[in-house]
């Protein structure tokens, strides 16, 4: 592990407000890196078909503010073809995690740029097939040749042409020929896990393309993005980097009045605070719509507010403009607590960590203060205006991850209905009639292209309860797949309250062997969500059923401790497993299967493909 | 002048109080050409104003840029 201490105090220092900080600031922490451990370095490569240089350095520094510890290969000026085709190239010994391809569209139509109608229509339209596949073979290379992924730039549109309002009257136009490119790269791509298409020509709009390029720059030094920009340029990178390297976020903790919606309930009352069609009352609506979209693509919503429970509950269910309900919360804490308690709570309620919080809130007095007690949390500096919200929201790259499952899209709904279920807990008598009552039915199947991701993101992700912690890939578990040797199955679970999605996942391996068949549990899961719900036993006895089947005699159960699967500890013991080695962290449990019917809890409901 | 000063220290990693009008490109080893347009940057930020490409190539020392900014209508005093 490199020294964390270290890394903060060199990060602690750093103030970065222009370009030029960025370079001495890189030079310290190039300085700094001697001194760290070897330990894993994110290693980046950076192809560009100009002057980028800063890009790395700024990259480098906004990596290591969020103890991200990088390492670069910056491909020689205007090499970047060469450095990826030739397979001798240190490009290729580098090993990069992440290739970033920064094509620009001057350099890649040379003179045309400037006569584009110099050539023929038909001209125009080969020209931009072949160099469609130049940039194709160039990320097909790095593809094939490294285990990285990339960020490949699309193309910036002309804001010129010589044909002037003639220009989208051409049967191929110059205009038309970026577009059709950057089109073409979009399909090309869309279907590949590794490669993302950096949408260039909307950044340089967000900018504003003429701010983004200095003319005078490029004259002298061949620089296309102006210098003062490099930070914003990085910042989109951050955005792809934090998602590949799991830093990504996933709750959204919001304060009330003035937030998400104007005025003070207390105050006004329901009828007074500004919401629903009006100049004042849109810019919540809209913000409320936007949080709701991202409630959709899993993001958890929670409430820290400082109200009368009352007051918000009315709100919740009559406002007729409240766009965000009840049933969009998984957490809420309206009170006169102070608001890092509250945080802390709702922390502790989701089980989730303090770093994967955003907080917002209008009062800075409020953000300050969390900010300062809880630095782990990412506070939104929301501006004055309310107006502004929803696009200051916007700017946040931290909900980004590399892909999206079923389940992922779900989250905010599964949380949100973990807390109605928490609450129907408290008013059921026992915890046996809670089991009953939830009416649960779990789904299992054996694993097909359609499950393999999540099963292959749950051992990714779960560290309670899971019996080994192994961690696969979709590779290895295709791998599995084919060799036949292996039962993979998959637990779907839901309830009354809603659909956990998967939430359970199981790898055996059937190990023929002479004497006796055996079965080995290779890997047992089971996500927090649905901890204590007796869908370990069912799953394991699903297990038992299909071994069963197949003819195996015995049941091998391995548990490797680590710090967190505790909840996982004494599961096979208490399943009428016996402890037949130990060693240190790991144990190796026998079950002899013999007469053994599968026993499924009867307020279970179980289905199996 | 304070904020040319500090500018052009950052950009050139030397101190502040080493710096006067006539240090130019000539005694300052980190003055190469990438470093010089960053100080054009780095002004044109700090100063709001945008230096033509024959004011960019012409900065040969700090009194350079003070004549430039000048003629841009600030005064550093």
């Amino acid at each position: 592990m490199p020294d964390k201490n270290n890394i903060k105090n060199i990060v602690d220092k750093i103030a970065v407000e222009s370009i030029a900080d960025y370079f001495s600031a890189d030079k310290k922490i190039e300085q700094a890196k001697k001194n760290i451990p070897d330990g894993k370095r994110f290693k980046i490569a950076i192809f560009s078909s100009f002057t980028a240089k800063g890009v790395k350095e700024v990259l480098n520094v906004e990596c290591f503010k969020l103890g991200i510890i990088p390492e670069f290969f910056v491909s020689d000026y205007k090499q970047y073809a060469q450095d990826i085709l030739d397979k001798n190239s240190s490009f290729y010994s580098f090993k990069s995690d992440l290739a970033i391809v920064f094509i620009d569209t001057r350099s890649l139509l040379g003179e045309n740029f400037f006569l584009p109608y110099q050539i023929s229509d038909a001209k125009r339209k080969k020209d931009i097939e072949e160099k469609f596949v130049e940039l194709k073979s160039l990320a097909q290379t790095i593809l094939k040749r490294t285990s990285a992924r990339i960020i490949f730039h699309n193309f910036e549109t002309p804001l010129y042409s010589p044909l002037g309002i003639l220009e989208n009257k051409q049967k191929f136009g110059f205009c038309q020929a970026i577009e059709e490119l950057n089109f073409k790269l979009r399909e090309l791509f869309k279907n590949n896990s590794r490669v993302f298409l950096f949408d260039y020509n909307s950044f340089s709009s967000k900018i504003g393309k003429n701010r983004l390029s200095d003319p005078k720059m490029y004259y002298l030094a061949d620089i296309k993005v102006n210098l003062e920009y490099l930070p914003v340029l990085a910042r989109e990178y951050l955005s792809y980097i934090k998602a590949m390297l799991s830093l990504s976020r996933k709750c959204l903790v919001l304060d009330l009045d003035n937030t998400l919606w104007g005025g003070i309930v207390g105050e006004d009352g329901i009828e007074g605070i500004k919401l629903g069609p009006t100049p004042e009352g849109r810019p919540f609506l809209e913000f409320q719509k936007y949080i709701l979209s991202l409630f959709n693509r899993g993001i958890i919503l929670a409430i820290n507010s400082s109200n009368n429970q009352n007051d918000v509950s009315k709100v919740l269910k009559e406002h007729p403009y409240m766009i965000l309900k009840e049933k969009h919360f998984a957490a809420m804490q309206i009170n006169w607590n102070n608001k890092i308690s509250n945080m802390r709570e709702i922390q502790k309620q989701l089980n989730i960590g303090l770093d994967s919080m955003v907080f917002i809130d209008d009062s800075k007095v409020n953000r300050e203060m969390i900010k300062e007690a809880i630095p782990e949390v990412l506070v939104v500096d929301l501006p004055q205006d309310p107006s502004l919200y929803a696009r200051s929201l916007m700017e946040i790259n931290d909900f980004n991850t590399i892909g999206l499952t079923k389940e992922d899209k779900k989250r905010g709904r599964m949380y949100a209905s973990q807390r109605e279920r928490e609450k129907f807990k408290e008013v059921a008598t026992d915890i046996e009639s809670y089991l009953k009552n939830l009416n649960t039915v779990v789904t299992f199947k054996k694993a097909d292209s359609f499950t393999i991701p999540r099963i292959a993101q749950l051992t990714q992700k779960t560290n309670q309860f899971n019996m080994t912690t192994r961690r696969y890939i979709e590779e290895d578990i295709e791998k599995f797949l084919k060799s036949n040797d292996y039962l993979v199955i998959s637990a779907k679970v839901e309830d009354k309250f809603g659909d956990n999605g998967i939430a359970a996942a199981a790898v055996v391996e059937k190990t023929p062997e002479i004497a006796k068949k055996q079965w080995r549990i290779d890997t047992f899961l089971l996500s927090c969500r649905v901890i204590g719900r007796a869908i370990e036993k069912v799953m394991l006895n699903y297990i038992i059923e299909q071994a069963k089947k197949e003819g195996a005699e015995m049941l091998v159960g391995e548990f490797i401790a680590t710090s967190k699967n505790d909840p996982a500890k004494d599961f096979y013991k208490n399943n009428g497993f016996n402890l037949a080695e130990e060693e240190k962290d790991f144990q190796k449990w026998h079950f002899a299967i013999g007469k053994k019917q599968a026993e499924y809890p009867e307020f279970i409901k179980v289905l199996k493909d | 002048m304070k904020r040319l000063l500090k500018i052009f220290s950052k950009v050139m990693g030397i101190k502040e109080v080493l710096i006067t009008e006539e240090t130019s490109k000539e005694d300052t080893p980190a003055w190469d050409s990438f470093n010089s347009l960053m100080l054009v940057s780095e002004i044109e930020s700090a100063f709001n104003i945008k230096f033509s490409i024959q004011e960019a190539v012409s900065i040969k020392s700090v009194k350079d840029i003070k004549n430039i900014l000048e003629k841009h209508g600030i005064i550093l005093i």
